[in-house]
């Protein structure tokens, strides 16, 4: 299928590409059908989620996972259930960024993370209740942020997780 | 800023038409019950800048900071 995007012009994707938000995201709730787009061939480092209902739509996301080593979104039981109930392993997670005039003014949303059941592509944004995760993470910065502001949870934290991908098509 | 005490099972009247009651106090929770006019919008704080970061992250890209974005993750 064809669809005119908002920042790479017409793209070819195909239905298995897709992702859903039964409950759309915070702010756009009525936009619930998205087709992540790689920035760049083959990998999910940076994700440009493109609306499917509006072409203006589109919000650039990151795998959280690349930037910080102690990142670790805790899913509540009400959100897993809404995704259908996913193991673990199988949910995907990306962090919308907001891109401003340089990267240094750039801030990731940490608290709010896009949650993805990688095996049915349900996807769901998430308000996370862990402390030290804000709306608005320094790119630049991330690691030290978390570390300074939640300590006690990195002292907590396991091995850095392996991630599957939802977007790694190539363009 | 007005800070005022309440106790369980308390309330506050909010102009004359909305009701917010303490119903119960946990150890760093409150459970609340509001009663309102259906036009009174109630939000959860956070769901609103939620909400309003995401509006920001639609806006327009910076061609120059996205590039500079792909290059701190090559680095990575």
């Amino acid at each position: 299928m064809e669809i005119l995007t908002k920042h790479f012009g017409s793209m070819e994707y195909t239905e298995e590409e897709t992702v859903h938000f039964q409950d759309g995201l915070f702010g756009f709730e009525d936009y619930k059908d998205y087709v992540p787009i790689p920035l760049e061939e083959d990998s999910d480092a940076i994700i440009c989620l493109q609306s499917l209902d509006d072409q203006d739509i589109a919000f650039i996301m990151m795998n959280p996972f690349l930037l910080s080593s102690v990142y670790r979104p805790k899913i509540t039981a009400a959100d897993r259930k809404a995704l259908g109930n996913p193991n673990e392993e199988d949910i995907s997670y990306y962090c919308i960024c907001v891109i401003n005039e340089t990267l240094e003014d750039s801030t990731i949303n940490l608290k709010c993370p896009i949650a993805v059941n990688a095996l049915t592509r349900a996807a769901r944004q998430l308000i996370l209740d862990q402390p030290g995760y804000n709306f608005r993470h320094r790119i630049k910065d991330i690691e030290k942020d978390i570390c300074t502001t939640n300590k006690k949870e990195v002292s907590h934290a396991g091995t850095a997780k392996k991630e599957k991908p939802v977007a790694g098509h190539k363009r | 800023m007005l800070v005022l005490q309440r106790k369980k099972n308390q309330s506050l009247v909010i102009n004359g038409n909305v009701t917010v009651s303490i119903l119960e106090i946990g150890s760093d929770w409150i459970k609340l019950a509001i009663e309102a006019p259906k036009d009174v919008k109630i939000l959860r704080a956070e769901l609103m800048e939620a909400a309003e970061v995401n509006q920001e992250a639609a806006k327009e890209l910076n061609t120059e900071s996205v590039n500079a974005l792909k290059n701190l993750v090559r680095k990575k």
